[in-house]
């Protein structure tokens, strides 16, 4: 009678235990530790992956690594990576299919900065362009092609001291990133020497989060879950900026990265100003409007950035 | 402020002030100076310990560029043997004890037709010199600052200092050449890795005073050393400016990076301010000096503070020595200060101190001297003089009451008459005069006044009162009364005297009253209805002017009730404060509201009240005779 008993009580635990089994994700951010990605640190730090019963590792490329993390995603090492659109598109065309479970930001920040004043894009002709090996500065790159610019792209990994040395004539950058490196190390850069590709019809939305086609459909609750927290975290970010740049500096502390609170503090503003949707006053998460994301595939397959078009649907989840 | 203490401790203070004075100004003259002196030191100090310590470094660093640029040529000759190649690496890294790892990347099949990465590396391990092959799609060299700007410049880059990879946490910078071929063609790039341990001690070594504060940055304006650690590598020369808005500091960052070296001040005071001395070096990385002023100027501040303090003592022996000397000095003025107060309380003998000098002192001695003997003299005299006036008034008392006794008293008061009269000189003794008597039925009567006043006029009026009781008395007409009278006025009149006189005689049976006025105030007659009217007689000089002048003498018939007043100028020239006299109309205005019936004392005595009340407090400046004649 008491055996019957036990074994039907361990049949419960194991049964519980079985259906509030926690998961573990593997999520890397775009780049190393920094504001841009404060929201996922702060769902971290303050229990919002937990109390959907995450398991999140956050993983983080080195600074000497080249490899992106779309390749990583390709090749299993990690679960879910921050990207954006058009990289996405592009591995997507390339053979990995990736899709979008969250566009976090709704305008992009991407811009080039020049030793010299820019009119406009023709003036960036014949230019020697520094670029990021690893991405996110396609929109400068279609745009330059756009508008039939012979322009000279010089990849690099990152920092800005390519473009301080004077081996290239100018340099992508993010708004919220280099931008302000930039100018904590010349004490300023001037207006005219900078163009937002914003301003040229290449608004294109840019952080989101992304995982394959294979993992969303057999972990989509998971993903569901994660985007529940990692909206909590920009909202938290957002309400609480101070709060957030402590937990910021913290993983920057940790994982050695060169930078300091100020500077962070300029990204977290910038990077909370193209989350808030200024109508409203409030965070949007909202994934890319479809005839934005016609267009952006238009174009790609016109620069022959793709060769075929991915459907809406097939990638906005 | 009424002034307290002894004259030496105020004279003292005062010295002591204006010394003190003097002293401050010339200490913060010699403050000043030598600010000015510790500033232009300081600059001095701060810039030649950065000069000299920057190019210390800079050597280090054209040693390292020497090392390397030397073994070039060898892997321009043997860039096809893989063994020679790290050969090359670990020997640069074992030859120079600065460099602590040497890489040389190759460019895309440059070493190997099938490889896009070759990196050879060396790098000290311990004692122990290790070397491995590097370069994957994971460590992408040719995409790194070291490998990439030497490339695209075509000549020696140093990179910016960074971390070491390898987990150390060595700061560590990059010597990087590039490569080519005998025809110029770009192959590879030699990389130099010092560690900078050396260089932060070093900068950290630089101290020009006990606080200062010596920062290096490199060309993106990061902190390749300063005193905080937490700021290498991860704040530049403007974030704190930027985020104070500091415009003065982000202008002191912008013209260290643009490779200008100058001196500039910082801060608003002298407590939190300092100044910041800065130069650049060859590679692009700049070097400042900053040097508080408290630092600065703590031996100015110590040696000030003991000036102040030799100053102050000095200021309050010399007020204890200066106050010594003038009490000394001064003693004599203290004694003549008790001669002066002894004088002054009457002993005019008091001993004045001895002086030997010749100076202010015999000057005051002499001074006191005299004026002692001269109060003497003073008194003296005094004495004299009062002693004569006592006399004399002594004798003028018994000269008024004489004139007084020689007036008469027994006034009449009879059937047919009522006579009263008065007489109040306006000193001791007075030149007014009256007098009457009676012979037989007749009433003789006299009012009159002697020009001038005081004693030569009362004996003038004792004269004319002796000449009148005596002329009168021979029963000669009034206007006979008067003529001898003014003959024996005017013989041996050298003196110019002379009298205005009234002279009467009533007969008490008849009534009839003759008469003289000799120059006299019109007497007042009252009827006896009680209306009063000035007696306007004929014109007649007074007595004492011209011997023999004819005086012209009148009868009236006078009523029963009527009065008489007769008086001297005294009544109708009394004055009140504002000069205004009482004159013949208000008399008369009085003698109208009086009863005629009232007896001559009352009348009398109420005009007296009557002038009184005019003239209040105002002093006398006359003779007032009054007579009043009443007839029952």
């Amino acid at each position: 009678m008491l055996g019957k008993r036990t074994v039907t009580i361990a049949l419960a635990i194991v049964t519980a235990i079985a259906l509030h089994a926690r998961e573990t994700v593997r999520f890397m951010p775009a780049w190393t530790p920094q504001a841009q990605f404060a929201g996922f640190y702060v769902a971290l730090d303050m229990g919002f992956y937990d109390e959907e019963d995450l398991d999140v590792v956050i993983e983080h490329m080195g600074i000497n690594s080249s490899k992106p993390g779309i390749v990583r995603i390709a090749e299993g090492e990690i679960d879910m990576i921050g990207s954006h659109p058009i990289q996405a598109l592009i591995a997507r065309d390339a053979g990995t299919k990736v899709v979008n479970t969250l566009q976090v930001t709704q305008n992009t920040g991407i811009m080039v900065v020049s030793h010299k004043p820019i009119v406009n894009l023709q003036s960036l002709e014949g230019a020697k362009i520094g670029r990021w090996q690893s991405g996110f500065s396609e929109i400068c790159e279609l745009s330059c092609k756009a508008n039939n610019l012979n322009v000279i792209w010089v990849p690099f990994l990152n920092g800005i001291n390519l473009f301080l040395s004077g081996a290239i004539d100018a340099t992508v950058a993010m708004s919220y990133n280099e931008y302000n490196l930039l100018v904590e190390a010349t004490g300023g850069i001037p207006e005219e020497n900078c163009i937002h590709f914003s301003d040229y019809g290449y608004d294109i939305p840019e952080d989101g989060v992304y995982v394959t086609e294979e993992y969303y459909n057999t972990h989509r609750e998971t993903v569901e879950k994660f985007n529940r927290a990692t909206c909590r975290g920009w909202d938290y970010c957002i309400e609480h900026p101070d709060k957030a740049l402590d937990i910021v500096m913290k993983w920057t502390e940790k994982t050695g990265i060169r930078t300091n609170r100020y500077h962070q503090s300029l990204m977290l503003k910038s990077m909370n100003g193209l989350i808030v949707n200024p109508r409203t006053g409030k965070a949007d998460y909202s994934p890319i409007p479809e005839d934005k994301f016609n267009r952006l595939i238009q174009a790609l397959i016109d620069m022959q950035y793709i060769s075929s078009p991915t459907s809406y649907k097939e990638f906005i989840k | 402020m009424k002034a307290s203490g002894s004259f030496a401790k105020r004279l003292s203070l005062n010295i002591i002030s204006a010394t003190g004075l003097l002293l401050i100004l010339v200490a913060l003259l010699l403050g000043f100076f030598s600010y000015i002196v510790n500033y232009k030191s300081a600059v001095k100090e701060a810039s030649a310990s950065l000069e000299n310590n920057l190019l210390d470094i800079e050597k280090m660093l054209t040693d390292v560029e020497a090392s390397t640029n030397s073994i070039t040529w060898l892997l321009e000759k043997f860039n096809d043997n893989g063994d020679a190649i790290i050969d090359v690496a670990e020997h640069l890294v074992t030859s120079d004890t600065n460099i602590v790892a040497c890489a040389i990347g190759y460019e895309p099949f440059e070493f190997d037709d099938n490889s896009v990465y070759f990196c050879p590396t060396a790098f000290m391990e311990g004692d122990q010199i290790r070397s491995k092959i590097l370069g994957s799609a994971d460590y992408d060299y040719q995409l790194m600052d070291w490998y990439l700007i030497p490339r695209l410049l075509g000549k020696p880059y140093w990179s910016e200092p960074s971390f070491d990879s390898d987990g150390s946490g060595r700061l560590i910078a990059s010597y990087s050449k590039p490569l080519y071929h005998e025809n110029g063609v770009f192959f590879g790039v030699i990389k130099a890795d010092i560690d900078l341990k050396w260089l932060t001690e070093k900068v950290q070594a630089i101290k020009p005073y006990e606080n200062s504060i010596t920062v290096l940055a490199g060309r993106n304006a990061s902190y390749i050393t300063h005193v905080d650690s937490t700021k290498i590598l991860n704040e530049t020369l403007f974030t704190q400016a930027l985020e104070a808005g500091d415009e003065k500091g982000l202008m002191v960052a912008k013209d260290m990076i643009a490779g200008n070296s100058g001196v500039q001040h910082f801060g608003n005071t002298r407590e939190n301010g300092g100044i910041i001395v800065y130069g650049p070096m060859d590679n692009g990385w700049s070097g400042a000096i900053i040097c508080s002023y408290s630092d600065i100027y703590s031996g100015v501040r110590k040696a000030n503070l003991i000036t102040l303090l030799i100053a102050l003592l000095s200021l309050v022996a010399l007020y204890y020595t200066d106050k010594s000397i003038i009490q000394r000095l001064t003693q004599p003025i203290t004694e003549f200060a008790y001669s002066a107060l002894n004088i002054g309380q009457g002993n005019f003998h008091a001993r004045i101190p001895e002086i030997k000098t010749q100076d202010e002192l015999r000057r005051l001695h002499d001074a006191l001297g005299y004026m002692e003997s001269s109060i003497n003299n003073y008194i003296a005299e005094l004495r004299t003089t009062t002693a004569s006036n006592e006399r004399f008034e002594s004798e003028l008392n018994i000269a008024s009451a004489i004139q007084m006794q020689m007036l008469p008293k027994d006034f009449p008061n009879c059937d047919e008459i009522d006579l009263y009269a008065t007489l109040h000189p306006a000193k001791e003794v007075g030149g007014d005069l009256y007098d009457f008597f009676t012979n037989g039925r007749n009433l003789y009567f006299c009012v009159g006044d002697v020009s001038g006043k005081g004693v030569p006029a009362a004996l003038y009026m004792a004269i004319t009162r002796a000449a009148f009781r005596f002329i009168a008395g021979l029963e000669l007409p009034a206007e006979g009364v008067v003529q001898k009278i003014n003959n024996s006025f005017c013989d041996g009149n050298d003196s110019g005297m002379f009298v205005t006189m009234f002279v009467g005689c009533i007969n008490l049976d008849t009534l009839e009253m003759k008469y003289c006025n000799a120059g006299h105030n019109p007497i007042l007659i009252i009827s006896p209805d009680g209306k009063p009217e000035y007696l306007h007689a004929k014109p007649n000089l007074a007595a004492g002017l011209f011997e023999d002048f004819p005086y012209q003498g009148e009868t009236m018939q006078l009523e029963k009730g009527s009065r008489l007043v007769i008086y001297t100028d005294g009544v109708t020239e009394a004055e009140d404060r504002v000069k205004n006299l009482y004159g013949e109309e208000r008399l008369e205005q009085f003698a109208a509201k009086e009863d005629t019936a009232e007896d001559s004392v009352s009348f009398l005595t109420n005009l007296a009240a009557s002038i009184k009340s005019f003239t209040l407090d105002n002093d006398q400046n006359d003779d007032i005779t009054m007579m009043s004649i009443r007839l029952k």
